[in-house]
């Protein structure tokens, strides 16, 4: 079965606005069946069962595997904005790499028209990297960071 | 010129028919969406509301502060805990500054409010009143604080915002009352906001498009160039640059490049 993500991305965006939690489809040679997380989706872990992570634009480092794994957790853009490591510009970043977090500790900043959106931590770790430079655009899915969970 | 007073303003509210409150009134605070948001993490209800007569470190986007002298203005933040799509959160910063310019319409008795896209209110080309929307995100639940700054009875501005900033009395409004002027701030917000929660997004797009400030100005916002042509579908700020193309524009600091008109 060939999948077109264009019409994967539709029919996801379509289930979410009808905060539709599963959906099964099936035809003679396939079945598709996504199962959505809890309405707010702050981290990928939570995501669609069917992922799709686009490349990072401005990426700071680049890990070779950004798929969530037992031992890491790509945490993702919920929005399209723009990405802040800081409060302010002349504050200091929220975190750093090597930098150890808990539950409900703010990793970033997205702005959507002038909403700041403290992006959350939903597991506690050690920042591995940081996907995105601070003050660039990030698309909805877009990774941010990568947590090693502790 | 009246003290806030939290039984006033509930009493008020209730004549509006708004459910929001509880209502915290303090004397002086740093930023009563700081004490909003403390409020919040305590569990605090939907609606909640902190007042305050001043702030010593009222914000805005980024590194600006907002001019808060003492019983001068109205400072507000509103506890929301909202019903909607992550995605759709932005829609609140939006509908916040059509509540707020709604309200100044009502005070001033004429319809005069122009928003600066998203959601600075303009009057006279000068700026009345900010809205910061700050939300938290996780993977249980949103929790957004709406905060806004409306300069009431300014006289005198420091002299940087001396020639872009304006309150109500400059603006020749009458008989202000702050705490009648805090409650119709507060149900002209709500009724706005609960537009987003709704199906009348449209509406809030109508009437961002009858008070687009920037329309047909010289606009640069981050490193795109160009004359601001409206609001689209989304609620983003479209941009024609030189070469004739379109841009939306969803997140940024929007400038003015020229003093147009």
């Amino acid at each position: 079965m060939e999948i077109d993500l264009k019409k994967l991305k539709a029919l996801l965006r379509t289930l979410a606005e009808g905060d539709v939690a599963e959906f099964e489809w099936r035809d003679n040679d396939a079945t598709l069946r996504l199962v959505r997380g809890p309405r707010f989706v702050a981290s990928a872990v939570a995501g669609p069962a069917v992922a799709n992570h686009p490349q990072p634009t401005a990426s700071v480092a680049s890990p070779p595997e950004l798929e969530n794994s037992d031992a890491y957790v790509i945490v993702t853009s919920p929005f399209v904005g723009t990405f802040y490591r800081s409060p302010s510009p002349d504050a200091p970043s929220f975190v750093e790499p090597g930098s150890s977090v808990n539950v409900g500790q703010t990793l970033c900043i997205i702005e959507a028209m002038k909403l700041m959106n403290e992006i959350e931590a939903d597991c506690a770790g050690v920042v591995k990297d940081v996907l995105v430079e601070s003050g660039k655009p990030v698309e909805f899915g877009q990774p941010l960071f990568r947590l090693l969970r502790s | 010129m009246s003290r806030l007073d939290a039984a006033r303003i509930a009493a008020e509210l209730e004549q509006l028919g708004c459910a929001l409150g509880p209502i915290t009134v303090l004397d002086s605070t740093a930023s009563t969406n700081d004490d909003a948001r403390a409020l919040a993490r305590s569990g605090c209800p939907h609606g909640a509301v902190v007042l305050a007569d001043t702030q010593t470190a009222g914000r805005g986007r980024g590194a600006h502060r907002w001019h808060s002298p003492p019983e001068a203005g109205l400072y507000v933040s509103i506890v929301w805990r909202p019903q909607l799509d992550p995605s759709r959160l932005a829609w609140l910063a939006l509908a916040g500054g059509v509540g707020v310019a709604r309200a100044v319409d009502q005070i001033l008795e004429q319809p005069r409010a122009r928003i600066k896209w998203p959601n600075d209110i303009y009057v006279d080309d000068r700026k009345l009143a900010g809205i910061l929307v700050e939300a938290q995100v996780n993977a249980r639940s949103a929790t957004a604080i709406l905060g806004v700054g409306l300069n009431v009875f300014t006289n005198e501005f420091p002299a940087e915002l001396d020639s872009v900033a304006t309150s109500l009395v400059r603006l020749g409004a009458r008989a202000l009352e702050r705490n009648r002027i805090a409650a119709r701030l507060l149900a002209s917000i709500d009724a706005a906001c609960r537009c987003v929660e709704g199906s009348l997004a449209q509406s809030l797009l109508d009437e961002l498009a009858a008070r687009d400030w920037l329309l047909g100005r010289s606009v640069s916002v981050g490193d795109l160039v160009g004359i601001a042509a409206g609001i689209d579908a989304e609620g983003r700020l479209r941009v024609r640059t030189p070469d004739g193309s379109f841009h939306a524009v969803n997140s940024g600091e929007v400038s003015l490049q020229v003093a147009s008109r």
